[in-house]
């Protein structure tokens, strides 16, 4: 399978943040989405991609190219959409979409207006003049009127309302089925991740917990309700994200049948509940641990 | 030159389309208030009013870019940093060119007689623009337009007043009758060829101008935009 993104070993040093070895690779022609909670490195681990930061340490390679030594080159083949957008906001639309579009030597303007109609974006409107959803449906315009391989995206639904955001997660599908190219889709709003990603990477502090297909995590994953009449202090540690309770505690593992094994065998008439999980819960728990070693 | 150097200069001045009328409005009111309190000084007062100009001339691009923060989005294109400064310089050489070409005209069509004395102040006028921007750019590059402003007021308050001092001498000194630097200031330009005027005026004006973009290309690199 081909690798369009590989970050390997990346260290990027802040005074009170750090990202620690993030590691983990798109194959071409895939989703990928980045969950995290706000403040967990997602932002800055794609301005690393972007080469729009510098880091201490590890690669980016994103087509086979050197992330730093080829940014100009990875620059006009992918499409990045940030956090905020910003345009000049007493221009219009139009103005904008052909005056950031020009720097891409491949930017398409017939393509650039097609999106603009698809988008309902009125190109004599000033951008000052546009809503939230419009200003990201711009951006979006943007980043793809030069038919990029990679689309990175940076909390684009982040502030919209619901559909405005199914609308967004609907043409970032048929990007992918039209156009042949990669997402690379960051958010804290994991449902919009489990609708469209095929690949999902977590990040709590600056650290990767879990990258792998999407799929594969929410069949790996369960949710174990415990009755009290066990005691978690009695059992290895399998479970991440415990949560003690009045009638018992709860935890998530991606063994759920070893942790079976070890709980019915300590406790042989242990009461308890498999539950399927979410993304959101896995965050939830992942978020929880952390704050738990943390103290 | 790049397409994407010529693309972002022509921005500098789309993105102020709207201010034009501003601009003519502030280059007239100071005209007359100069002409008002002297009126034989015409050329210093057009000079002040365009040195006003080119200062709010750059002062809004880089507002502009700031406000928006625009030079976030232009620096995740593929565009260097480079290209960045060199069009800002280019942009900004572009008005004072004008405003200097309007002078020259605005000089030689009011006062033939004085042709040596207009050629001095001409080029005065431009390299004290060059100096202006010289010192201005590189500070704006480096801390950006809010923090560079408060800095550069005092910078240009302070080239207003030699620019002032040397035009009001320049033109004083020009209508008296014996008095040596200036008779011998405009003899001996206009025993000069304007061939070897330009040269010498064109050699300043680039050594000037390319050390100061090259110090703004540092300062701009370095620069954390995120």
């Amino acid at each position: 399978m081909d690798v369009i993104l590989d970050v390997e070993g990346l260290v990027k040093k802040y005074e009170r943040f750090s990202l620690k070895e993030v590691s983990f690779r798109i194959p071409k022609g895939y989703i990928m989405g980045f969950i995290g909670r706000n403040g967990a490195g997602k932002t800055t681990v794609i301005k690393c991609i972007m080469d729009l930061i510098p880091f201490e340490a590890g690669s980016i390679e994103v087509f086979g190219l050197d992330s730093r030594r080829c940014s100009d080159e990875i620059r006009r083949r992918v499409g990045y959409v940030s956090e905020e957008h910003y345009f000049y906001e007493n221009m219009t639309a139009g103005w904008n979409l052909d005056f950031f579009g020009g720097f891409y030597p491949k930017h398409d303007r017939d393509l650039a207006s097609s999106l603009m109609r698809k988008f309902d974006i009125d190109p004599s409107k000033k951008v000052s003049e546009l809503s939230k959803g419009m200003k990201v449906k711009l951006a979006l315009a943007l980043a793809l009127s030069h038919r990029p391989e990679l689309l990175i995206l940076d909390e684009p639904t982040s502030g919209l309302d619901p559909v405005i955001r199914n609308e967004l997660l609907e043409l970032l599908m048929e990007v992918v089925q039209d156009e042949n190219c990669s997402i690379f889709f960051s958010s804290h709003i994991t449902s919009d991740i489990e609708k469209i990603a095929d690949f999902v990477t977590f990040i709590e502090d600056g650290r990767i917990v879990i990258s792998d297909v999407k799929d594969a995590i929410l069949d790996k994953w369960r949710l174990f309700r415990i009755d009290n009449n066990c005691s978690i202090a009695g059992l290895s540690g399998r479970l991440i994200g415990v949560k003690i309770g009045e009638f018992g505690f709860s935890g998530m593992t991606d063994d759920p049948q070893g942790f079976i094994r070890e709980l019915t065998g300590k406790y042989p008439d242990a009461r308890y509940k498999v539950e399927k999980v979410s993304l959101d819960d896995i965050l939830i728990r992942i978020v929880r641990e952390e704050e738990a070693n943390e103290g | 030159m790049k397409d994407e150097t010529i693309r972002l200069a022509v921005k500098d001045f789309q993105i102020q389309a709207k201010s034009i009328k501003s601009y003519v409005i502030t280059l007239l009111v100071f005209i007359a208030i100069f002409l008002i309190m002297s009126p034989k000084q015409y050329q210093m007062a057009f000079s002040m009013a365009a040195l006003v100009t080119l200062y709010r001339f750059i002062n809004s691009t880089m507002y502009e870019d700031e406000k928006n923060n625009t030079l976030r989005l232009i620096d995740s294109l593929p565009v260097g940093r480079e290209t960045v400064v060199r069009a800002r310089y280019l942009s900004t050489g572009i008005l004072a060119a004008v405003m200097i070409i309007v002078l020259g005209a605005v000089s030689f069509i009011a006062d033939r007689t004085y042709a040596g004395a207009s050629a001095a102040l001409t080029i005065c006028t431009f390299l004290v623009y060059i100096i202006a921007m010289s010192v201005y750019m590189p500070v704006g590059f480096k801390l950006g337009y809010l923090k560079a402003v408060n800095i550069n007021r005092f910078v240009f308050i302070g080239i207003f007043i030699l620019f002032g001092s040397i035009s009001m001498l320049i033109g004083s000194l020009g209508t008296r009758q014996g008095v040596s630097l200036t008779e011998s200031t405009i003899v001996l330009l206009d025993n000069t060829s304007p061939a070897l005027i330009t040269a010498v005026f064109a050699v300043v004006t680039l050594v000037l101008y390319i050390v100061s973009m090259k110090v703004s290309v540092v300062f701009y690199k370095k620069r954390e935009l995120f």
